[in-house]
């Protein structure tokens, strides 16, 4: 949904908007800061939006420098030269295909992103567009990041945890960087091909985005140049996603605008690993500010490349040893192993109803806690048998009580 | 001359009789009482005097002696005041004694202008004269009702002085008699009320507890936050809880009369109680007391339900006190010269919120207690309390789409059919036992009359060891499932009504605690 | 005449007062039926102002004068221990002459009141004005 104070007026096209965006977002890529100084001034990217692009060149047309004593992420001539053409070109409505933008006006927008206090206008988008949109707003989503050099536990730390969330039906979200997050997306993204195969053997549509990429540069840019395989993986298999329009390189004042947008969108970020400094504490600060779960991976005691995730752990940031600790917070039983081949049976895309009520309970339990009336309702059994199997299953060992009157699939089987 | 009207003495629901004897002698003008505390002497003075004189009757100018005998006996209230002034009348030939006036007893209290009013008690009183073989028993109208509910008990019913002598002049014949009452009649009369039990949306494993509950006498203890709805269905336990029978219904009578309960003029209570204190209650309140011992709550709710809302802030003492009734069915208050009993076979329900804030364990709202405060809260359920509770409920707030499942089939009406079908068979099972519901079975009764089927002992014993119940845990889910059984008109009980009955047990304050 | 400031003056006028209004009851109680069976009877160390008796009452009567109404009803000032006194010396008499109590049904308190600021002296007769308790 959209903030009160960022509603567009009704009386201008939502074409001319969308193109107004995507004019914005091109105008951020090149000046950093442009669209947030706007935005302040205004109050508001909706308000922003509504200015006539003659006012907004006007505003800006002064030439400035982000002259911060001669750094090295001071604007390039090249850069400036960029953002004043696009600012004269003014929004172009063939600028924004539909299917490699998606913009803050638009309905497919990730949802979760709006709760930014500075959302990009637009984000750019390769590979499976519609489906990955889709899956960010539908699915649960987790970022896996960490250091670009991290250890040998490091990574498989972190290729285990992405493969076991992505197992589960999670979509795994990390920068594309060297690394942590390469180890991510690869487990990711064989993990996904694995659970198409099993989706295919029972008959189920296949399909489904493996991982989603976002970008500190345009998405037809390779950086680094190492991962270019990998960015070919996740092109065909998933989805690669950037506030910043075509062509612009990565330089280091975009990588942390990049964390924002990777926190923004997901519901819990896990740092697997990184020194003191590491650039993915960024990540873990932006996911707190929105009030979004920070898991952090330990490691042994004064180990260098575990300060990062000890620092956060000290702020209060959640143990993260496996996958199982960050399903558990999202609501998910155990579903990986043991019960839930079982749990698994009962799936509406089935159509095939189980005629053993107990199994019927059981699956009904699939992802998360539920009252006696709810599964009544969704088994069509009456309150006290479905009360009597609970009690049984509870017996046997493979539910719990857990508040409310809720009973879940038992952890640790 | 000497003249005696007997009355009745009440010291908690037992009736002593009393004689109250007056002696005039012509001397120095002196009125004295004895047998009554002082300050009740000089009050009870001058309501009779100016009764007598504003009757238009003659106020003897003599030594006057009125001695309410048995001295030991203790004595108080305003009721004797009637029998006191038609002693004096009778002792002074304004009421002459035909055939003795033995054979009628008078209790009243007198206002200045004559007028009789009504005291608590009543009923007692009618049934203490009864007991003693007096034949007639002179009252205040607005109690003759609940007098009448005696067999064998002329009853006359009086407004004023005037009247009551009358009646005595008369012994009795020619007098208005107060009718018999058709208790059966009035007992059989549907419960009307504004609230039903199908008004509740959803929650239907909420309903089906508190059906099970109802059916067997069990206490509950509802959790949920608030606003969940814990008090709707508190209000609407009555209406699903089986008829009284007439001996149920007297009991009740006799207990709310002496509490002074009885709306002025009706002679019986034909709903069971739905007694609610709050929580600020007193011990005295809530278990009875006071310097001359009263029912409390407790026993208000005798036969019904006590429904203690916001459960963790009783007091301590107060929530002490509940003990001896949870256990024994009556409660037992004890002063320096006398000890009372009176009953209290009560149905608790108790309600409380998950932890101080309310939202502890709520899949919507966040909790916003400390740690230490949830476990202070719940520290305040006192063990032995919760021994006695057979079923925990958690009642939770309902999602937007369960609050518009209605059943309207379900009505108070049809649940209740099903409720008093299972208590009747209960009755016959425990008859001779004493107890007159499962909840009441000790575990003598537990082990000679519940037949488990074989599945539902294997059940059992897995419970026992997987789920590590206690001894006393296990008791109390198999006095639930022969509750569950006899709701399904069950022979024998199964493992499925074990099964149910495990599910209202409860889990242990702390294993949820996350 | 003498002024009134001289104390001893004063004392003789209320004494003088008091038989004034003692007369004027006794002659009221005579002229309605009432036999006077003693006037300022001495009892151990108290004295009974009027006894009187008609028909079946017997009345002990006590005395009050007063020369205006400005300190109340007569009747009040007969105050509570006066009247424990009059119906203690009251039992004592009759306890000593128990043939005084034939025929006799009631046995009353009673205060007359005189008022001497009129003339003739208006006289009250409150009739069982208390009892002895």
């Amino acid at each position: 949904m959209r903030a009160d104070a960022d509603t567009p007026h009704e009386d201008v096209a939502r074409a001319e908007l969308r193109a107004r965006a995507v004019w914005f977002a091109e105008l951020a890529g090149w000046r950093r800061g442009f669209v947030g100084g706007l935005a302040a001034k205004c109050g508001g990217l909706g308000a922003a939006l509504l200015l006539e692009p003659r006012a907004v060149a006007a505003a800006s047309a002064a030439r400035r420098r982000a002259a911060r004593n001669g750094e090295a992420d001071a604007e390039s001539e090249a850069e400036s030269s960029a953002f004043a053409a696009v600012l004269a070109r003014g929004p172009s409505p063939e600028a924004a295909p539909d299917s490699s933008v998606v913009t803050w006006v638009d309905e497919a927008y990730p949802p979760q992103l709006r709760e930014l206090p500075d959302p990009p206008p637009a984000l750019f988008l390769s590979g499976l567009a519609t489906a990955g949109l889709e899956a960010l707003g539908r699915r649960h989503v987790v970022a896996v990041v960490g250091s670009r050099s991290p250890s040998a536990y490091g990574r498989e730390l972190a290729a285990t945890i992405a493969r076991d969330l992505t197992a589960a039906g999670v979509l795994v979200v990390s920068g594309l960087a060297l690394g942590i997050d390469a180890a991510a997306h690869e487990a990711a993204l064989d993990a996904a091909r694995g659970r198409r195969a099993g989706n295919a053997s029972r008959g189920r549509p296949s399909g489904g985005v493996a991982t989603v990429a976002v970008l500190g540069c345009g998405v037809d840019v390779e950086h680094p140049p190492s991962n270019r395989r990998l960015f070919a993986r996740v092109r065909g298999e998933g989805l690669l996603v950037s506030e910043f329009t075509w062509g612009i390189g990565a330089r280091p004042w975009r990588f942390p605008a990049r964390n924002r947008v990777m926190a923004g969108l997901s519901e819990a970020t896990v740092m697997v690993e990184g020194a003191e400094r590491s650039g993915a504490l960024i990540t873990a600060r932006y996911a707190l500010d929105l009030g979004r779960d920070v898991f952090a991976v330990p490691g042994e005691a004064g180990r260098r490349l575990s300060a990062g995730p000890h620092r956060l752990l000290r702020q209060g940031a959640a143990v993260c040893e496996s996958a199982r600790d960050v399903l558990e917070a999202l609501g998910y039983g155990d579903l990986a192993v043991g019960w839930g081949d079982r749990l698994t049976g009962q799936e509406a895309a089935d159509g095939t109803e189980e005629d053993d009520p107990a199994r019927r309970v059981a699956g009904a339990l699939d992802g998360g806690a539920r009252t006696a009336d709810q599964l009544a309702a969704a088994t069509r059994l009456a309150v006290p048998d479905v009360l009597a199997l609970l009690a049984g299953l509870e017996v046997d060992g493979a539910v719990e009580a857990c508040g409310g009157g809720a009973y879940r699939v038992r952890r640790g089987r | 001359m000497l003249a005696s009207v007997p009355s009745e003495a009440l010291n908690g629901l037992e009736g002593h009789p009393v004689d109250v004897e007056a002696d005039v002698v012509a001397a120095a003008p002196t009125f004295s009482i004895v047998g009554l505390p002082d300050a009740a002497v000089q009050e009870s003075r001058e309501r009779v005097r100016a009764a007598i004189v504003n009757s238009s009757f003659a106020f003897p100018s003599r030594r006057i002696t009125v001695n309410l005998a048995p001295a030991d006996l203790r004595k108080e209230g305003p009721s004797f005041d009637l029998p006191v002034a038609l002693a004096l009348l009778q002792a002074t030939g304004q009421v002459p004694s035909v055939n003795g006036t033995r054979g009628i007893a008078a209790v009243g209290e007198l206002g200045l202008d004559g007028g009789v009013r009504p005291v608590t008690g009543a009923l007692a009183v009618a049934e203490g004269v009864r007991r003693r073989g007096v034949a007639g028993l002179v009252v205040p109208a607005q109690n003759a009702a609940e007098a009448a509910l005696v067999a064998g008990l002329a009853v006359y019913p009086v407004r004023d002085l005037r009247q009551a002598a009358a009646v005595l002049a008369g012994g009795g014949a020619g007098a208005d008699r107060a009718a018999p009452v058709d208790a059966a009649a009035l007992l059989s009369t549907p419960p009307s009320g504004d609230v039903d039990w199908s008004d509740i949306a959803g929650q239907g494993q909420v309903k089906r507890a508190l059906e099970v509950a109802v059916a067997g006498a069990h206490n509950v203890l509802m959790s949920g936050p608030p606003g969940a709805g814990k008090t709707m269905f508190a209000r609407r336990l009555p209406g699903i809880m089986p008829p009284m029978s007439l001996d149920e219904a007297i009991a009740v009578t006799r207990v709310h009369s002496v509490a002074g309960l009885l709306p002025a003029g009706e002679a019986l209570v034909v709903r069971r109680p739905l007694r609610a204190p709050h929580h600020t209650i007193s011990t005295a309140g809530l278990v009875g007391g006071g310097a001359t011992p009263r029912p409390g709550e407790v026993s208000l709710a005798h036969l019904g339900v006590l429904f203690l809302d916001e459960f963790p802030e009783f007091r301590l003492s107060a929530l002490e006190g509940l003990r001896q009734p949870l256990e024994d069915g009556d409660v037992t208050i004890s002063r320096a010269l006398t000890s009372v009993r009176f009953p209290a076979r009560i149905m608790l329900v108790a309600a409380m919120n998950p932890c101080p804030c309310g939202f502890h364990g709520d899949r919507e709202r966040e909790c916003t207690c400390p740690s230490y405060r949830v476990r202070q809260y719940r520290s305040r359920l006192s063990g032995p309390l919760l021994d006695r509770v057979d079923l925990r409920i958690e009642v939770p707030r309902l999602a937007p789409q369960e609050r518009r499942v209605l059943d309207l089939e379900q009505t108070s009406e049809v649940v209740r059919a099903r409720v008093t079908a299972a208590r009747e068979r209960q009755l016959e099972r425990l008859d001779g036992t004493g107890a007159y519901a499962n909840a009441h079975m000790t575990v003598r009764h537990v082990r000679r009359l519940c037949r488990l089927d074989p599945e539902a002992v294997r059940l059992l014993d897995r419970a026992y060891e997987q789920l590590r119940l206690s001894a006393r845990a296990c008791d109390r889910v198999v006095k639930v499932a022969q509750t569950i059984a006899d709701l399904a008109g069950a022979e024998t009980i199964a493992a499925s009504h074990v099964a149910e009955g495990l599910t209202y047990r409860s889990h242990g304050m702390g294993s949820h605690a996350g | 005449m003498a002024r009134p400031t001289d104390p001893s003056r004063r004392t003789v006028s209320r004494q003088r007062l008091g038989r004034a209004a003692e007369e004027a009851a006794a002659r009221y109680l005579e002229t309605r039926g009432w036999r006077l069976l003693g006037r300022n009877v001495r009892v151990g160390r108290g004295e009974l102002d009027i006894i009187a008796r008609r028909g079946p009452v017997l009345a002990f009567v006590e005395v009050k004068a007063r020369r205006t109404h400005s300190c109340g009803a007569p009747e009040d000032a007969v105050g509570a221990a006066k009247r424990r006194q009059v119906a203690r010396l009251a039992e004592l008499w009759l306890a000593a002459r128990p043939w005084a109590m034939g025929g006799v049904r009631d046995v009353r308190f009673d205060i007359i009141a005189v008022d001497l600021t009129s003339f003739p002296a208006a006289v009250r007769h409150l009739a069982a004005a208390f009892t002895g308790d």
